[in-house]
């Protein structure tokens, strides 16, 4: 995939038609070679990763299976991507950029619905980790505690909002929206009296800066929608050698995963120390890292093996799929034959 | 008569760079270190009382506190920063240098070549990113060419309109010993054109950081963008305001070093120009009009060639890189078109009911520091400082505390736009105001003329070029700034269309959004093209023709 890319971009600056193609392309080859480790060109395949966002203990299973060579043990050579603000995960997957990435049920059903034809093959969390997170001094701990408030939710999470008070039988008329992006001071500064925000983060900050705070999950009051898919392509299914590769690269995922919920603070000493750059803060980290693994590990984890998901998951997220007015999505966009090939002989990966 | 000589000084166009009494200098030194450690207390106290646990503001000590303790993680940011700041500074202004010499050298491409530039400087970063991110893979090329694209009109717009303030005699002049354009653009127009060029390269300091900076949020792995949203969503106030201040800091430096340059370079005085009104030969009324309808179709032809080409060329997947037939379909052909156009249109509105008075409110403030800075170097040396940094500092970082502070209403974002916008105004009109001739500064000095009058009088008509070549930049900067506001702070208008289209996979109508917003702003940009036609063909006409 990447050699492609590489030959497209070298004809861009042949043709000079982008001045500044051929300058920049030159330093980006040489970074991402070297962010690939030294693989051994023979006997490892390189595939990327996409990750959901930027680098965090959020993705410390990930960082265990890279950092103890679980990939390379399985002949894989795993570039990481990171997420961000202004990063498009399926696009990634659906262009041949990525071989997989993490993603959210709903989101990969509106991807299909706009033409791309994408599978959840597992999910890293049984639980979806939205959350209405409110302070302590006025805390929102049911549906009913949202009417008359003011909730800060971004534009992309709205339809989310909407079909949550949908499915509690609460207008939306009943509760006041404020669009709030990125900045999660909003709570704290009292514009808002509940943030919509993931279970994972915001909270865990709160409670890092001393502040306490409520934090209502969604998934208890019946919107739950299956997040932190593995995500791919489904023609990457069909072909034998790239089904091969998706086959390794989860097994890896989910030993990397293994080892974390044995011992979640090496996955957080493991993300500050692997990701320096990346500006994160030990205690927050270690505090995330205990904190979601409520959400990533169940009676079915233990069960069926990590990432599992059941027909009854995936006919609760089609019923949501209506509330939220997404089109056309039926069983067909999850498959558990991956799941089934690496847990054969029982829950261990 | 001390007082005087001074202003004489002044009149004449030159900095007031003459020695002060040697006992003034501690005075006033001491003076400005109260001043600061009164601001920086008092802000200490309001972020330890009345703003206390609500994590609107940094207070010094905190930021203190966390540069120290993060010294290496934000060095390292901030080199990488930095350095795509300068890849794509340099590369952005020689892009600009090179279309202006084309447009120079081949006249007849002038329209074209500006209308195209504009295109590519409209495209909305929500859109750009993740296509960079695509095309380059890892690495910092979507930084390094964010920066770029967010410098390279900043300073091709003015380095054209200093190309053309060149008296109409020198042209002759070298007509007459039969040069040809390359002479005169050697020998004439590159040194008319050197104080518009500074301009550019100097408002385009922030740019390229703040370019580079957003570039970073298309999934980086290191840089000042990538720290400052872990310390964002980790509610680490006091870590993401020593970001800002570093960054800051970054521009600053660079702004000075610019300027410091320029001042080197500065030729000795501005000649009159002394163009006569009107010599173009009037054309009938509808060859006018066929040329320009011609030039608008001639555009719309190269921009959708390279649209389809681009794409392919890049091998861009059609499930998110959508083709001009398929923007056609969504806003025009298909069924629900009008439902799409009905969507798109109430978002537009909501985006030029706070684009077109931050429009107006940005060029005002620009216009009105840099008569003030002009008038008063004091309030120049104590007020660029806080001009770089407003420009440098990302929205994302201070919207909290400026909706906090003005509300979440068009006002608020109104005022960011302002504040996005003025910055390249206030740089190109300083050195508008130094263009008054020499000769001119000359009979004004001689009539003891007060700096005011002389503003109102020689300065202010002096500046129409640079200031009309501020306002063409600041309308697809104003639109660019406002859907930014709404991407990142409010949550309305167009700015949140893009983000939900490219969150929820909506690409056809992420594009169409991508051309409604191009063509708006290619819109304002005619406006302001009309009124400058108007108005420089009275004040500076050598800037009506080659």
């Amino acid at each position: 995939m990447v050699r492609s890319d590489v030959a497209r971009r070298t004809v861009l600056g042949g043709l000079g038609a982008l001045a500044m193609g051929s300058l920049v392309g030159c330093g980006n080859e040489a970074s991402s070679s070297g962010g690939s480790a030294g693989g051994t060109a023979g006997s490892t395949t390189a595939v990327t990763y996409q990750l959901s966002w930027t680098h965090s203990v959020q993705f410390g299973g990930t960082y265990l299976a890279q950092d103890r060579a679980l990939f390379r043990d399985l002949g894989l050579d795993v570039a990481l991507a990171a997420g961000g603000p202004n990063v498009a995960g399926d696009a990634n997957t659906v262009s041949g950029a990525a071989l997989m990435n993490v993603s959210v049920a709903d989101g990969v059903a509106r991807s299909n619905a706009e033409g791309a034809d994408l599978v959840i093959i597992g999910a890293q969390y049984q639980k979806s980790p939205v959350t209405i997170l409110s302070l302590a001094e006025g805390p929102l701990q049911s549906p009913q505690d949202l009417v008359g408030r003011k909730i800060g939710v971004a534009g992309t999470d709205t339809p989310g909002l909407e079909a949550f008070l949908a499915i509690n039988d609460l207008t939306q008329d009943q509760v006041e929206f404020v669009p709030s992006q990125y900045d999660p001071a909003v709570l704290t500064a009292g514009q808002v009296d509940g943030l919509y925000c993931f279970y994972n983060d915001l909270p865990v900050a709160l409670a890092v800066q001393g502040i306490e705070g409520h934090s209502m999950l969604l998934a208890d009051f019946g919107y739950d929608p299956m997040s932190q898919t593995y995500t791919v392509l489904r023609s990457s299914l069909e072909d034998e050698a790239t089904r091969d590769q998706v086959i390794r690269l989860l097994r890896g995922d989910a030993r990397g995963w293994q080892l974390y919920q044995d011992d979640p603070q090496a996955a957080a000493e493991l993300a500050v120390q692997a990701y320096p750059d990346a500006g994160l803060d030990l205690k927050t980290q270690q505090e995330q890292a205990t904190v979601q693994l409520d959400i990533m590990f169940s009676q079915a984890t233990e069960q069926f093996g990590f990432g599992w998901f059941t027909d009854e998951q995936v006919q609760e997220n089609l019923r949501l799929f209506e509330l939220l007015g997404i089109e056309g999505a039926t069983e067909q966009m999850w498959d558990r034959s991956i799941l089934d090939e690496v847990y054969r002989d029982g829950p261990t990966a | 008569m001390v007082l005087q000589s001074e202003e004489t000084v002044q009149a004449t166009g030159r900095e007031a760079t003459g020695p002060r009494p040697a006992r003034a200098r501690p005075v006033a030194a001491l003076r400005v270190i109260l001043g600061w450690v009164l601001v920086i207390g008092l802000w200490e106290l309001v972020g330890r009382t009345v703003l206390a646990g609500r994590h609107l503001i940094g207070v010094p000590s905190g930021i203190v506190v966390k540069l120290v303790e993060n010294a290496d993680v934000y060095g390292r940011g901030l080199w990488f920063t930095t350095r795509e700041a300068m890849l794509g500074y340099l590369v952005g202004n020689l892009a600009a240098v090179t279309l202006a010499l084309l447009v120079v050298l081949l006249p007849g491409l002038e329209r074209t070549v500006l209308r195209l530039a504009l295109v590519v400087y409209c495209l909305p970063l929500v859109a750009l990113g993740p296509l960079l991110r695509l095309a380059y893979g890892f690495g910092d090329g979507p930084q390094i060419t964010l920066a770029a694209l967010a410098v390279y009109y900043l300073t091709l717009v003015p380095l054209l309109v200093g190309m053309r303030a060149v008296p109409r005699s020198w042209l002759d002049l070298t007509a007459t010993y039969g040069r040809g354009r390359w002479t005169t653009l050697v020998t004439v127009r590159a040194r008319a054109a050197l104080p518009y060029l500074m301009a550019g390269l100097q408002a385009s300091v922030p740019a390229a950081f703040l370019g580079a900076l957003v570039g970073e949020f298309t999934g980086a792995e290191r840089g000042i963008g990538v720290l400052s949203i872990q310390a964002l969503r980790s509610l680490d106030t006091d870590g993401l305001w020593a970001l800002m201040i570093l960054s800051a800091v970054v521009s600053m430096i660079g702004y000075a070093l610019v300027s410091f340059i320029a001042r080197r370079l500065a030729p000795e005085q501005p000649t009159v120009l002394l163009a006569t009104q009107g010599a173009d030969p009037r054309r009938p009324a509808w060859r006018r009009w066929l040329v320009s309808a011609g030039g608008v179709v001639l555009t719309a032809a190269i921009v959708l060639l390279a649209w389809v080409g681009l794409f392919w060329l890049l091998d861009l997947n059609p499930y998110f890189a959508k083709r001009p037939w398929e923007v056609w379909e969504w806003l025009v052909s298909a069924p629900s078109a009008a439902e799409h156009r009905a969507e798109l249109f109430t978002a537009a509105g909501q985006t030029a009911l706070v684009a077109v008075p931050g429009y107006f409110a940005g060029l005002a403030l620009g216009v009105l520091l840099a008569a003030a800075f002009s008038l008063s170097p004091r309030v120049r040396g104590a007020l660029t400082p806080v001009a770089v940094a407003l420009r440098c500092v990302p929205i994302i970082a201070i919207a909290p505390l400026l909706v906090a502070a003005l509300g979440r209403g068009s006002f608020g974002t109104a005022v960011v736009v302002a504040l996005m916008t003025f910055f390249p105004t206030l740089v190109s009109c300083l050195y508008g105001l130094g263009q008054l001739p020499g000769q001119v500064a000359d009979v004004f000095a001689a009539y003891a003329t007060p700096r005011t009058r002389v503003l109102v009088l020689g300065r202010l008509p002096a500046m129409a070029p640079a200031f009309f070549a501020a306002a063409r930049i600041a309308a697809p900067t104003a639109l660019l700034a406002a859907t930014v506001a709404e991407w990142l702070a409010t949550g309305t208008g167009l700015g949140n269309m893009m983000a939900v289209d490219a969150a929820t996979s909506r690409y056809t109508s992420l594009w169409s959004t991508v051309v409604v917003v191009t063509l708006m702003a290619l819109a304002g940009y005619a406006l302001v093209e009309a009124v400058e036609r108007r108005v420089l063909a009275v004040v500076a006409p050598e800037q009506s023709r080659w």
